[in-house]
């Protein structure tokens, strides 16, 4: 261990054991494109209330993998996806799996932020009424109570009504974030959501996410090894759509069981 | 070295001198032909033309009778065309949507006269259901010929936004009819109205469909769906240019000013509501 940044930061979770209480099972996934798979049979945990890092190097099927835990491969066009996937319980390829109560259960933050064409106001309550989740005459309390949460409110309450095309990149990423919590998920699924911003707003999204772990179970892609050493509890290791460990983060980044973990995070693979 | 850099040159500029070429080979004949028409037109552009009917030496028959066809064209091939656009872009399967495209590819490549045929025997003609010449037979033709634009472009319109947006919706529950209506409508929008305009400006110069499906009326138009021709401007042109006598060929002229200035205003607006939905897009930055 050289690199300095992967010394352990103080106040880190010291967890030695990966965790038993489980949100996500994942059970024998694989994902294929014709006969290719891009998720070789993965088996998988994800602990309830923790964050686990994706790590992995570029076309590892990270994203691919994230993005089966809440079926967004279902309208890729040639995608197949065979084993299970459990939330709760929600048997999520069950045949009469309910994909609505399945998505507001499950929130999703993408690469780059992607707010709709409505006004800051619409896109935080765009979904809450689209599952008729807003109360009567509460919608302006939950759009300011969710502002606030992440650290926008300041920013924008003069401008609830504009467009969230005027906001720079950062903040369009905490639009998103906020309008990903208007629906109180359980899970949230994150895929190199601070990959195109700067540093300090990836430092307030990191801190957001340590306090959302009260009651959110957090899954996030990052090929920032810094990143996942400061905020995760566990990480999964994959390779060529395999999975090559599953260790906390202490395990992982100081003792990794697998040679090629070892390699990772020290950088000798890329 | 100095040799090949001046050849660069050389070809660079022979390049644009081409598309120069090009450009002035589209523009000089259609600036031309406006102003020729305009020119023709002007002079005989009284404000009588629009209070009396052909009959009378005046447009007002054919000017109602051709705004009642665009209306009559974008209440039926316009929502028809929205909605088929929407569907083979949203909702059909991928085999459906190939197999719907193609016929509305061949349906655009069936020649207007055809169209207009194709109208007449089904529609006007004893043999068929016999409205003899009608408003909603014009309607129906016109259609028919614009209905595969308005499909195409309202396709586009929506296969163009951003694929993030709509996975944006559905990563948050949303159903597919709250996707589209909050999420895919508004960025469409402005891309679907051009493509009604442009599809009006078009169904505005037509003429050989109508003369077999509208026929053509001195009269103004009647209340009456079928059982009545109506009259309309290019039939205006395209009558009395044919006939002898200085007052019939100011008529055509006067008929063809008043369709060109239609076409031109039509097209200017489509062309403002495209820009601004290219502004939009723009700051979508996606
Ligand atoms: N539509 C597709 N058709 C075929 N192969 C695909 C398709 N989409 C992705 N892949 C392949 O699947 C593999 C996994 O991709 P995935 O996006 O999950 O990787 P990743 O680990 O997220 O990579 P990155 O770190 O670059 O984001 C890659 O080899 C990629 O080329
Ligand atoms: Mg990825």
């Amino acid at each position: 261990m050289s690199a300095g940044y992967l010394s352990v930061p103080a106040g880190a979770v010291h967890q030695q054991e990966l965790s038993t209480d489980t949100a996500i099972r994942v059970n024998d996934l694989s994902v294929l494109v014709g006969q290719k798979a891009l998720v070789d049979n993965v088996s998988l945990t994800f602990p309830h209330k923790r964050i686990t890092a994706i790590v992995g190097p570029t076309g590892s099927g990270k994203t691919t993998v994230l993005r089966a835990i809440n079926r967004m491969h279902d309208h890729t066009p040639g995608f197949s996806v065979k084993g299970d996937v459990t939330i709760g319980d929600i048997d999520v390829y069950s045949p009469d799996a309910n994909l609505r109560v399945l998505r507001r259960r499950v929130g999703m933050l993408f690469q780059r932020a992607n707010p709709f064409p409505q006004s800051i106001q619409d896109n935080i309550l765009i979904a809450p009424k689209a599952h008729g989740m807003v109360p009567k005459n509460g919608s302006r309390d939950l759009c300011e109570s969710l502002l606030q949460e992440v650290g926008l409110w300041n920013a924008v309450k003069d401008r609830l009504g504009g467009s969230p095309f005027m906001l720079s990149g950062g903040q369009q990423q905490l639009l998103c974030l906020a309008r990903m919590l208007a629906l109180q998920p359980d899970v949230a699924l994150l895929d190199e959501p601070t990959s195109a911003l700067d540093p300090g707003t990836t430092e307030h999204i990191e801190s957001l996410l340590k306090g959302l772990r009260e009651k959110v179970t957090i899954l996030i892609v990052t090929h920032n090894l810094a990143q996942a050493l400061r905020i995760s509890d566990e990480v999964v290791f994959l390779m060529a759509g395999k999975l090559v460990e599953h260790a906390t983060a202490n395990k992982f980044f100081h003792d990794a069981a697998d040679e090629r973990s070892r390699e990772y995070v020290s950088g000798r693979i890329g | 070295m100095a040799s090949r850099q001046t050849f660069r040159q050389l070809r660079a500029s022979l390049f644009w001198i081409f598309c120069g070429v090009a450009l002035l080979i589209i523009i000089i004949p259609s600036i031309d032909i406006i102003v020729s028409i305009l020119k023709a037109a002007i002079p005989v552009i009284k404000p009588d033309i629009f209070t009396k009917t052909t009959a009378q030496g005046g447009l007002q028959n054919a000017i109602l009778g051709t705004v009642y066809l665009g209306v009559g064209v974008l209440l039926t091939a316009g929502t028809l065309g929205v909605l088929g656009g929407l569907y083979i872009a949203e909702f059909a399967p991928a085999r459906l949507a190939s197999v719907l495209r193609f016929f509305s590819e061949v349906l655009s490549g069936v020649p207007s006269i055809v169209i207009g045929y194709i109208g007449y025997v089904t529609l006007v003609a004893k043999g068929g259901l016999g409205w003899h010449y009608s408003l909603l037979g014009g309607v129906l033709a016109l259609g028919a010929l614009i209905l595969p634009y308005i499909v195409k472009t309202t396709e586009v319109a929506f296969s163009g936004v951003p694929r993030t947006l709509r996975e944006g919706a559905t990563a948050l529950g949303m159903s597919r009819v709250q996707t589209i209506r909050k999420v895919l409508l508004p960025p469409a929008l402005p891309g679907i109205i051009s493509g009604l305009i442009i599809a009006l400006a078009i169904s505005t110069g037509e003429t050989a469909p109508l003369l077999f499906t509208a026929g053509f009326s001195d009269l103004n138009p009647s209340a009456s769906l079928i059982n009545s021709p109506v009259g309309y401007l290019t039939g205006v042109t395209y009558n009395d240019l044919q006939l002898p006598g200085g007052n019939y060929q100011a008529l055509a002229n006067a008929a063809a000013g008043v369709t060109i200035v239609i076409i031109l205003l039509l097209i200017f607006g489509g062309r403002l509501v495209t820009a601004r939905s290219r502004r939009l897009v723009a700051r979508m930055d996606l």
